[in-house]
């Protein structure tokens, strides 16, 4: 098991690298001088230089590359030329409020997404269980901005019930987590559908259910148990969309999360808050898949002695 | 020679023979599909009323009309009117003809790109297919619209950076796809025969191994084209797409968001034709992923 874990984790540095590095590319790509782009073409000459020499964009490639390396190894992204302020210290402001929606999402999502996964694959071929999977495939095809924004416009708007922007309390953080774990729900909900389909048409189900065992006692003794290893690895695979959904949801809520701080770095051309925000992010992906990888290890001992 | 013709011979018919009637049956699957009929039909329609926009538009979709602000569904205004009194029944159906070769642009990006670059990976093998993947492997590493944010980021907010960045962040996925297809069949005996008598690397690539590596590609493309559409959308939505006066789905929910406490007309129906596109293309992609998959054939 030790062996596996070390493994995974030497597996993960050269993605970590090769990350870095796409981060550190990604501002010579940029058309045309990226000093001169920050500041949207209205920069004073000198005004561009002097940007140039803060970002080190007048020093050889090689030693900028170095330089980025090192620095963004000890987290350190520069200075916001918005606000002026440390990238790192920006992002840790604004992650707490990025992992408060995240969890709270991927909670209900888990909850919900479970049973209406388990439910729509036990009664695969009655008319509840094809209206959940329906729904699950209506639910994959809503945008979540949209989502969000109509939930914003009933409950908001129309009943009153519920903030529609900002932080301050619980109810604020309703409408963004509910529109979430929405989205995440109807992805769950396929994904442990087929996978209880899978199982269900093993043969140790069969024999289960030759030997005499009810209905109820072969999904719960034998399905579910093994049905829901792969849902640690479903986890995994949502991450993404979770991370992605709470980018563009925290813009529809007025969250003030890594989301409203990526888009409104992206309209300011702010490229070291860029670099420092796709970095963060991937880096929390990495770090989750890891997780989920050596989880799944434990759960399932066929992993690691493959 | 006359054995190197017959192995060509029997290479090609095996092939050609194989395609066309996998390609039937995949066709008499869906036609038997209820629900790839019923996603045909959604993009079928929402693709017909793109085309004929301007045929059906009761008004220009950027004419305002001050005298009729933030009005509600009418049989003058089908959808009712935006904050500055222009008919959103026009500029739904004008938006799709943004949004949906918008998609297709993404697809077609990420398809282009990503199938050569598995197909060469699981040929090549070894130095070729680790350093595309552990590429790949790099881009897997961001969230995708966090990916394609800071591709419009380089490249600066418009609809062309938004559909290259989007489709860019789907890259890895086909070329994953691509190459462990590529794997399989490079094993086959059609291709060693093809490699046996003479063929070169390219002959191989193109004439043996891409033909029988498109079935997994086409659904993967389809299933990513709902996908493409959603983020292409959202981009616009956080007006990282599609700039003035050009509008499609996600700019018009955008404006719809802004204006959300004067008229609920102006958000609602862009979201409805998203989802009635996206809708049809997931039903369509999940019935042609049912009917290729191989382990529903034995069943």
């Amino acid at each position: 098991m030790t062996t596996y874990i070390i493994r995974r984790i030497l597996i993960s540095i050269p993605v970590l690298w090769g990350v870095l590095t796409l981060v550190f590319i990604s501002i010579h790509l940029v058309p045309g001088d990226p000093a001169e782009v920050m500041l949207m073409g209205r920069g004073h000459p000198a005004d561009v230089a002097a940007l140039r020499h803060q970002l080190g964009l007048d020093k050889p490639l090689l030693v900028q590359y170095w330089s980025f390396a090192t620095h963004a190894a000890r987290l350190d992204f520069g200075t916001s030329i918005i606000s002026h302020q440390p990238v790192m210290q920006e992002i840790w402001d604004r992650f707490p409020y990025t992992a408060e929606l995240a969890v709270s999402a991927m909670f209900l999502a888990t909850i919900f997404g479970v049973i209406t996964g388990v439910y729509s694959a036990t009664h695969n071929r009655r008319l509840s269980g094809t209206l959940v999977t329906g729904f699950a495939v209506l639910g994959i095809s809503v945008p979540d901005f949209w989502l969000g924004t109509m939930l914003a416009v009933i409950f908001g708007v129309g009943l009153r019930w519920l903030p529609v922007a900002g932080t301050g309390g619980v109810a604020n953080l309703v409408l963004p987590a509910v529109t979430l774990a929405t989205v995440i729900t109807a992805t769950l909900t396929r994904l442990v559908r087929s996978s209880m389909v899978d199982v269900l048409g093993r043969e140790y189900v069969r024999t289960a259910r030759a030997k005499g065992l009810r209905g109820q006692a072969v999904i719960y003794k034998h399905v579910m148990r093994n049905a829901l290893i792969p849902v640690v690895t479903i986890f995994g695979l949502t991450l993404g969309g979770l991370l992605g959904g709470a980018v563009i949801l925290e813009n529809v809520f007025a969250w003030p999360g890594l989301g409203t701080l990526a888009v409104s770095a992206v309209t300011n051309r702010d490229f070291p808050v860029v670099q420092g925000t796709t970095f963060f992010f991937a880096v929390i992906l990495i770090g989750a898949n890891l997780l989920v990888d050596i989880s799944y290890a434990f759960l399932d001992p066929r992993i690691h002695y493959s | 020679m006359a054995i190197a013709d017959v192995a060509h011979q029997i290479a090609d018919e095996t092939l050609s023979g194989r395609r066309g009637s996998f390609a039937r049956q995949i066709l008499q699957r869906l036609r038997r599909d209820s629900s790839a009929l019923v996603g045909l039909s959604l993009v079928g329609l929402m693709v017909l009323l793109a085309l004929v926009a301007p045929l059906i538009a009761r008004y220009q979709p950027n004419a305002f009309d001050l005298t009729a602000l933030n009005q509600g569904p009418s049989p003058r205004h089908w959808f009712g009117t935006d904050y500055l009194g222009r008919d959103m029944w026009s500029r739904v159906i004008y938006g799709g003809r943004t949004s949906l070769p918008a998609g297709l642009g993404v697809v077609a990006i990420a398809l282009g790109v990503g199938a050569p670059l598995g197909l060469v990976a699981g040929y090549a093998g070894r130095l070729a297919d680790d350093i595309i993947m552990r590429l790949m492997d790099c881009l897997l590493a961001f969230p995708g619209i966090l990916l394609a944010i800071g591709i419009v980021a380089i490249l600066g907010p418009s609809l062309t950076s938004s559909v290259i960045a989007v489709g860019v962040a789907l890259i890895p996925g086909f070329a994953r796809i691509a190459r462990g297809s590529t794997l399989q069949t490079r094993e086959m005996d059609y291709v060693e025969a093809g490699r046996a008598q003479g063929g070169g690397t390219w002959h191989v690539l193109g004439r043996h191994i891409l033909p029988n590596i498109v079935d997994p590609l086409i659904v993967y493309a389809t299933l990513n084209l709902g996908l493409a559409i959603l983020a292409t959308a959202a981009l616009s939505f956080l007006g990282l797409g599609t700039q003035l006066p050009t509008s499609d789905w996600g700019t018009l929910l955008s404006n719809g968001y802004e204006h959300m406490f004067q008229s609920w007309g102006e958000v609602t129906f862009p979201g409805i034709a998203i989802i009635i596109t996206v809708l049809g293309v997931n039903l369509l992609g999940d019935a042609l992923g049912n009917a290729v998959d191989a382990r529903q054939w034995s069943r």
